[in-house]
């Protein structure tokens, strides 16, 4: 069974590929914009790759982000659209529970 | 541009080429390092598409640095290359092609060129010095009397226009301030004419600059001389000259008869990969047949038919005679004989009938004639008179001479040697390249930190005055306060260490405070946040209210309670009465000086300072980006800062006698300056660097240079104050 199941703060491996897509095209998309050298995009790549497998957890992912963020302000906007999914999600969740309760008044 | 005179026996070298050097040095660093960027980006999103981001991250990262930078180099990639001309060519007007490579190489060996063309541009500057026209005419005669070489055969308006060519061309002043692009390359040249190069503060660093790169240029290591390997080098060039001369001998005779079916590359490509004449006559023959005679087959056919035919009628005879003998002696055999003759019979109707049909055929006959004018033309056996023939044997006579002092030219010791020290020469010339592409512009930015570190001295004066003044009405606590925030407009964006003389760059700083003040509500609100944040610190508490806007007493204490608020979004009218009167002291006291040294650190760190820390190092160059990094700006952003201090900057620019010159005359020629072309426009006027341009009437009694213009009183001007 998929551990995030188990505990929801744990991030799944489908999160870590999204975040690894969404962080690629930033990258890309600043070095075609020239917002960033290669050299700096590679040491940014290095940070990625060294840090973002053995993140676990979604507070580490974000705090993760954060620092990267920091240091190369490309990869911001990441953060910023990880945390309007969230907030998206819990909408939907809480909107779904709504429904629910008026289903069951109903029925 | 007018032709220099000859600096060395053998090479005619025009002041133009200077441009091709510039062209080729390193100036094509930075429109190639975008296609290099560009490139790269599309194949990594490729790989990110079909694969993952991971793999793409993980495929930057394996890439090596040399391979990523391959298409900068001279040999490198002819699309980089191409894109770096056309770049040039719209900002600087130098029209030149990837050709130009060959000739960037006959250039490089020859420092005569360099030393000369920035002698002319130091001589312009001693000149500019003298003063009024007559008094600069008089001085361009004196230095031409007194022997200086590069000087003869041109007139004084040449010397000019070459010197201004040569320093609008400078990439790093286009790239430092490429607000200045929107200006037309007429006004461009006016403006480093009539402004900058009167700027005797400027005159004198520049010509120390150039004169440092002539001392470099004139210890250049020197190329190593063999007298045998240039017997045979000059022995080689003979036969080079015999090969051309061949070669455009053919060429001549081809196109006399066919215009146009050989190229000299071609013809000179054949020539070098055949073994001899009969080989070199067999592949032209074979090229010419295919290209003139399409129907070759049947052509060759045509003309042995008489032949073939003659041939058939002989063995029909044979086999007449045979029938007879076996008639009389082996009547058995005489069947197969009847059929033999039957199929001979049918194979000369055949043949004959095919010979009527092409007899007719008014299109193969013509084919027939070129078949047969093309043999003649290469008919070795006429080789004494053949012109044809004549010139490719001289040809490839000169080729097998060239095959061969090359082979021994490579055995010689000598040939490495020179190679070596070649490779160090070059290696030292683009070191060289290299800093006279910036030496322009490094010069400007030079002086522009100067003078802000002028500037900012004098304002930190009048601030300090300022403070002193509060202390002594005894507001001591306002005075705290107002120190605290003069200490971060020291520090926070550029900070001058006086005792070392270094500047930092706190690049993140400027970026956030910048992007801050574009995406406030308002300009004015923007700064008042920022320094709160300074005065107060990132938290702000406040007394928290009911939905009444009533505050809420805690019941156990009896005191209102509190809630706290970061400083970018603390109501500001829910503040404290402590903390609005130190906010209020210090906008009162700073609040034009904080923006206006926010903004105009903002242009000296995007055109002057680049954060070596950062390895923007490119061979060798730290180039001027106005992208580098968080202080490029998107559109839109700029946007947003024009929306919330444009009002300011209009009524900045209205106080200027010199602001309204450049405005007045961009009016004039259609041209409508965006924000971040005025605030260029206004820095470089603070920095006494853009004073309007003298004999035009406009602005002509404003001070050209000198502090004085970018004093705390120019400050002062961005809130639209009079003074």
């Amino acid at each position: 069974m998929d551990s995030s199941i188990q505990n929801p703060s744990l991030i799944t491996e489908d999160l870590r590929k999204k975040i690894y897509d969404d962080l690629a095209e930033a990258m890309i998309s600043a070095l075609e914009a020239g917002r960033i050298n290669q050299e700096e995009g590679k040491k940014s790549a290095k940070f990625i790759l060294n840090s973002l497998d053995n993140i676990k957890t979604k507070e580490e992912l974000k705090k993760f982000l954060e620092d990267l963020g920091n240091q190369w302000n490309i990869y911001k906007g990441v953060l910023i659209k990880l945390k309007n999914e969230e907030v998206q999600n819990q909408d939907a969740q809480k909107l779904a529970q709504i429904q629910d309760k008026l289903n069951q008044l109903i029925n | 541009m007018a032709p220099t005179p000859d600096t060395s026996p053998g090479r005619t070298r025009e002041f133009s080429s200077m441009a091709v050097l510039s062209y080729g040095g390193e100036s094509t660093v930075a429109p190639a390092v975008a296609q290099a960027d560009r490139q790269l980006a599309a194949s990594l999103r490729a790989l990110a598409q079909k694969q993952s981001g991971k793999e793409a991250f993980s495929a930057f990262l394996r890439k090596e640095e040399s391979a990523s930078y391959s298409s900068l180099t001279l040999e490198g990639d002819k699309a980089a290359f191409g894109a770096g001309a056309a770049h040039l060519n719209e900002d600087g007007g130098i029209v030149l092609d990837e050709n130009a490579r060959p000739e960037l190489k006959a250039i490089h060996n020859e420092g005569a060129s360099l030393l000369e063309i920035t002698s002319k541009v130091h001589d312009y500057l001693l000149i500019l010095a003298a003063g009024d026209d007559r008094k600069q005419e008089e001085r361009f005669k004196q230095m031409r009397e007194q022997g200086r070489r590069h000087l003869e055969g041109i007139t004084l308006t040449q010397l000019r226009q070459e010197a201004l060519d040569y320093i609008l061309a400078d990439p790093s002043f286009q790239a430092m301030f490429p607000e200045l692009s929107q200006i037309p390359r007429s006004q461009r040249q006016k403006y480093i004419e009539a402004v900058l190069l009167r700027d005797p503060d400027l005159r004198v660093l520049y010509s120390r600059n150039l004169q440092r790169i002539q001392e470099e240029i004139l210890k250049l290591p020197e190329v190593k001389v063999d007298e045998r390997l240039e017997q045979l080098e000059r022995q080689k060039k003979e036969n080079k000259t015999n090969l051309e001369d061949g070669i455009d001998g053919a060429i001549d005779v081809l196109d006399r008869k066919y215009q146009g079916i050989f190229t000299k590359d071609e013809l000179t490509e054949i020539v070098k990969t055949s073994y001899n004449l009969d080989d070199a006559i067999d592949t032209i023959k074979q090229k010419l047949l295919e290209r003139r005679v399409g129907r070759v087959q049947e052509v060759i056919k045509f003309l042995g038919i008489d032949n073939e035919i003659e041939k058939t009628k002989t063995s029909l005879d044979n086999k007449d005679e045979q029938l007879m003998q076996a008639r009389n002696k082996d009547p058995a055999a005489t069947e197969s004989i009847k059929d033999e003759i039957k199929n001979l019979k049918e194979s000369l109707g055949k043949l004959e009938e095919q010979k009527e049909k092409w007899s007719n055929d008014v299109d193969l006959k013509q084919q027939v004639n070129t078949y047969n004018d093309i043999l003649k033309l290469l008919d070795t056996t006429r080789g004494q008179t053949s012109e044809f023939i004549q010139s490719l044997k001289k040809a490839l006579e000169a080729q097998n001479g060239i095959n061969g002092l090359e082979r021994q030219i490579k055995k010689l010791p000598a040939f490495k040697d020179r190679q070596r020290s070649e490779r160090e020469r070059l290696a030292a010339e683009s070191r060289i390249l290299g800093r006279l592409e910036r030496v322009w512009g490094e010069t400007v930015a030079e002086l522009m930190l100067k003078r802000y570190d002028e500037m900012t001295k004098l304002e930190q004066q009048r601030l300090a005055k300022e403070a002193e003044e509060l202390r002594k009405k005894q507001e001591y606590e306002a005075a705290q306060d107002v120190e605290k925030v003069r200490g971060v407009i020291r520090t926070r964006w550029i900070e001058y260490n006086e005792s070392s003389r270094s500047r930092i760059l706190h690049q993140h700083n400027i970026g956030e405070d910048m992007r801050f003040l574009a995406y406030a509500a308002s300009g004015e609100e923007g700064v008042k946040r920022l320094l709160l944040r300074e005065a107060i610190g990132r938290e702000i508490t406040v007394i928290k209210l009911d939905e009444n806007g009533k505050e809420i007493i805690d019941p156990l204490t009896g005191q209102p309670e509190t809630e706290p608020f970061q400083w970018d979004n603390v109501p500001l009218s829910r503040l404290s009465e402590h903390d609005r009167k130190i906010l209020d002291t210090v906008y009162t006291t700073l609040g034009k000086e904080f923006k206006t040294k926010l903004f105009t650190d903002y242009y000296l760190a995007r055109s002057c300072i680049t954060d070596r820390t950062l390895g923007m190092k490119i061979f060798g160059r730290y180039i001027f980006e106005a992208s580098i990094g968080e202080l490029a700006f998107r559109q839109h952003e700029w946007e947003l800062l024009h929306q919330n201090f444009g009002a300011d900057l209009e009524s900045a620019l209205k106080s200027s006698r010199e602001a309204q010159g450049w405005l007045d005359r961009m009016k004039r020629e259609g041209i409508v300056p965006g924000f971040k072309l005025k605030w260029l426009i206004y820095l470089l006027i603070l920095l006494g660097l853009g004073s309007a341009i003298p004999g035009l009437g406009i602005g002509g009694a404003a001070k050209a240079a000198g502090i004085g213009v970018g004093s705390a009183a120019g400050i002062g001007a961005l809130t639209g104050e009079a003074h």
